[in-house]
């Protein structure tokens, strides 16, 4: 009965909708910096440090309360990625579109998320962002969707967005799609 | 509200549950480059963070097909920033050369006498090995003598003496130099200096103060004459100097220099010595000469050129060695912290780059040709990247999967080799006619097998049979029933050649044969190219003439073919030379 009630009190935007949000990605694709410029508060990081561990951060966006998992990208910390994979309502998956040296890790990261026992049978939103677009040599997003085989991901609802984490252009697309897909999963509390 | 989890890092490593399974690739294929077109060596290659912003380059010489050399620099997947170098150099290596901050990284050339140093890829400083001083004998000669002949017959004695090599540069270059330059040489050289050039062998880098891979390193030089330099690149000057036994063609240095470090020599004569706290010991002599060698924890290994991965102790207690299947290139370390593993990786003389756990086999990375000269390190963000170089200048970059593992008992080739009681066969359903088949095998088994013993038995005979018919009615083959003589007669332009042709044998009458020639339309002129043989009864000899006019005063080669259907029979001619040319 109470969860008919909570069901139809979101309905109305009456009850605030809590995610959980994971965001992975390698070391220096700009993780760190596209949460800090989604929590939009003042107290915004200058200087921005490579993430140890990792961090979590809350904001709300149109009514839905985000709890970011800002994962730590370097290679000795990636380990830790998989562990919050179970609880997760949706994935953040942040690309460096300048580095097209790694781009075959970044593919590689996302096939063991992919392949993960926790999240391959589940249908959560992923949401590409391909970060540092402003940079002159970077790749566009569709070339990077056909790079990664993107196509190929036919279970989970995915979008991948260029994005600018310095300017913030194409992130409030990215971010607006991924909470309607957040908001039309039965995945609120 | 931020939370800083350090905490969750200690957690036990091993708890991964994504594990990569024993047949998959550790390596990404992250680049390929078939066209970079690079030609250089092991030790001309370095990777570091030359800008202080935490991507990494790599730094090669470039021997640019021996027309420029160039000093290059590769960020990412493109090539940043290109330096012209003046002479070949011998090693090349990346160092820190002092403590400020930002730590930028130096490009440190060893070519010559001099060793050149590059900051933000700019040339910064050049240092020169100070010449070394000559006998005092020398200089007398040199201003003594002012004829060549006379100057070179005693500077021929005096090297017999004292050996060439160590004669000063002048007097090296004029014994070298033809005789009719060497008037003018001399007499260039008003004011002679018994000083000879310092010319580096080898190059090595240790860390001065401290463990860190940010601190500043020592250079360590090896020379032709037999000396080993310690530079410091803080201020440019030699801070120790030693006198080896040896030229020293190999080195590799590892520990502190301040506190306490340990350089392996392998010297040109094959021994092997270790400086440790300006001690030279001699390890061991080895049996063949060291392609490359390392140190690893406390261990030296070797690759040497009888193809063989050794491992000794610092004493010189050889722990072990094995057979490598190919001569090796080069051998290098590569350690993987994160596996608490330092594998060695040797490129071979016909392609692949085997990984070695200690004596070990735990990887071969195929290639499709021979690698000449590969690095690893850390590349742009990467932690273990493996830059190699192969025979046709292609860069190939590869990375090391997070997941990766080795494995001691890796065997080459399991992958795509299939063991023959593994391949599968499609065998049809068995039919009821097999069924009966075999039912009536099993129940009449003796019967059957007494059968096909007879008719076996019967088969050979009659095979012996048809064979000994065969010797005592052979008939001779058709080729030798022809008998070919091919005659030229006259001095040219014009010739004749009469081809008498023959038949011997008695069953076969030849029919429909015919003569032709095969020759060079711009040297001959045949007039008739093709002439009909008539029946041929047995033993009579049939002549046949064509004449020939000699177009050119060349002596050429004609052929005679018989051909009915297919050529029988081919005789060559070598025609006379040519007396004349009718116009």
């Amino acid at each position: 009965m109470s969860g008919f009630f909570s069901r139809l009190s979101a309905l109305f935007g009456l009850k605030k909708k809590s995610v959980k949000v994971i965001m992975v990605g390698l070391n220096n694709s700009g993780k760190s910096t596209i949460v800090s410029l989604l929590k939009s508060d003042g107290d915004k990081n200058s200087e921005i440090v490579p993430t140890v561990g990792l961090n979590i951060e809350h904001f709300r966006y149109q009514q839905v309360l985000f709890t970011m998992f800002d994962m730590s990208g370097q290679g000795k910390h990636r380990y830790l990625w998989e562990r919050y994979y179970k609880n997760c309502d949706g994935i953040i998956f942040v690309i460096d579109s300048s580095d097209r040296l790694r781009l075959a890790v970044a593919k590689e990261e996302l096939n063991l998320l992919l392949k993960h026992p926790d999240l391959s049978n589940r249908k959560i939103p992923i949401l590409f962002l391909a970060n540092k677009m402003d940079v002159r040599e970077a790749l566009s997003s569709v070339k990077i969707a056909n790079a990664f085989g993107l196509e190929k991901i036919k279970d989970k609802p995915w979008h991948i967005f260029a994005t600018s984490a310095l300017t913030g252009e194409g992130l409030q697309n990215g971010i607006e799609w991924f909470t309607e897909q957040l908001s039309q999963g039965d995945v609120y509390t | 509200m931020t939370t800083t989890w350090e905490a969750s890092l200690a957690y036990a490593r091993p708890r991964t549950t994504i594990q990569m399974s024993r047949d998959e690739n550790p390596w990404i294929d992250a680049f390929n480059d078939p066209k970079a077109d690079l030609q250089t060596f092991s030790t001309c290659i370095a990777l570091s963070d030359l800008h202080a912003d935490d991507d990494h380059k790599f730094v090669l010489a470039d021997f640019g097909n021996g027309i420029q050399v160039k000093l290059k620099v590769y960020k990412g997947t493109s090539l940043s920033a290109e330096l012209p170098l003046l002479t070949q150099p011998c090693a090349v290596k990346c160092v820190y050369t002092d403590r400020n901050e930002p730590r930028v990284g130096g490009i440190i050339v060893a070519s010559g006498a001099n060793v050149l140093v590059y900051r933000n890829c700019r040339p910064y400083f050049k240092f020169t090995l100070p010449p070394q001083e000559c006998s005092g004998l020398e200089a007398e000669v040199w201003n003594d003598i002012s004829s060549a002949d006379q100057l070179v017959q005693i500077l021929k004695d005096l090297s017999l003496e004292i050996g060439f090599s160590n004669l000063s540069s002048p007097s090296q270059n004029l014994m070298l130099m033809a005789p009719s330059l060497r008037d003018e040489y001399i007499s260039s050289r008003t004011h002679f200096v018994a000083k000879k050039e310092m010319v580096i062998t080898c190059m090595a880098t240790l860390n001065k103060y401290a463990g860190s891979e940010q601190d500043v390193s020592v250079i360590i030089l090896a020379t032709e004459c037999s000396q080993l330099f310690v530079m410091d690149p803080e201020t440019f000057t030699l801070i120790n100097e030693f006198k080896l036994p040896d030229v020293c063609c190999n080195l590799c240095a590892s520990g502190i220099y301040l506190v306490e470090y340990c350089i392996v020599l392998a010297m040109r004569n094959g021994a092997l010595h270790s400086l440790k706290m300006s001690q030279l010991r001699f390890i061991t002599h080895l049996t063949s000469h060291a392609v490359s060698l390392t140190i690893i924890a406390n261990k030296v290994f070797t690759a040497n050129m009888d193809s063989t991965l050794n491992c000794f102790n610092m004493k010189g207690r050889k722990y072990w060695a094995i057979r490598l299947p190919d001569n090796p290139l080069h051998m290098m370390a590569t350690p993987l912290p994160n596996l608490a593993l330092t594998l060695i990786a040797v490129n071979l003389a016909r392609g692949n780059i085997n990984l070695y756990n200690d004596s070990h086999l735990v990887y071969v990375i195929t290639t499709q040709e021979p690698i000449h000269s590969m690095v690893f390190g850390r590349y742009g963000q990467e932690e273990h990247a493996l830059l190699s170089i192969a025979a046709s200048g292609t860069l190939d970059i590869k990375l090391l999967k997070r997941t990766a593992q080795f494995y001691n008992d890796y065997k080459f080739g399991t992958q795509n080799y299939v063991k023959p009681h593994e391949i599968k066969f499609l065998v049809p359903k068995k039919s009821k006619l097999f069924l009966e088949q075999s039912l009536r095998e099993r129940q009449n088994c003796k019967d059957i097998h007494t059968w096909f013993n007879y008719t076996w038995t019967s088969m050979k005979l009659q095979v012996s049979e048809s064979y000994i018919d065969a010797l005592h009615n052979a008939n001779v083959t058709q080729n030798d029933a022809l008998r070919i003589i091919v005659e030229v007669f006259g001095l040219g332009p014009r010739m004749k050649i009469r081809t008498v042709l023959q038949n011997m044998s008695q069953s076969a009458i030849p029919m429909n044969y015919k003569v032709t020639f095969v020759y060079d339309a711009r040297l001959y002129k045949i007039h008739q190219p093709v002439i009909k043989v008539p029946l041929m009864v047995n033993g009579i000899a049939y002549s046949l003439e064509t004449l020939v006019t000699c177009q050119a005063q060349v002596a050429g080669v004609v052929q005679v073919l018989v051909v009915s259907n297919k050529v029988i029979l081919t005789a060559t001619v070598n025609m006379p030379d040519s007396a004349g040319i009718l116009e």
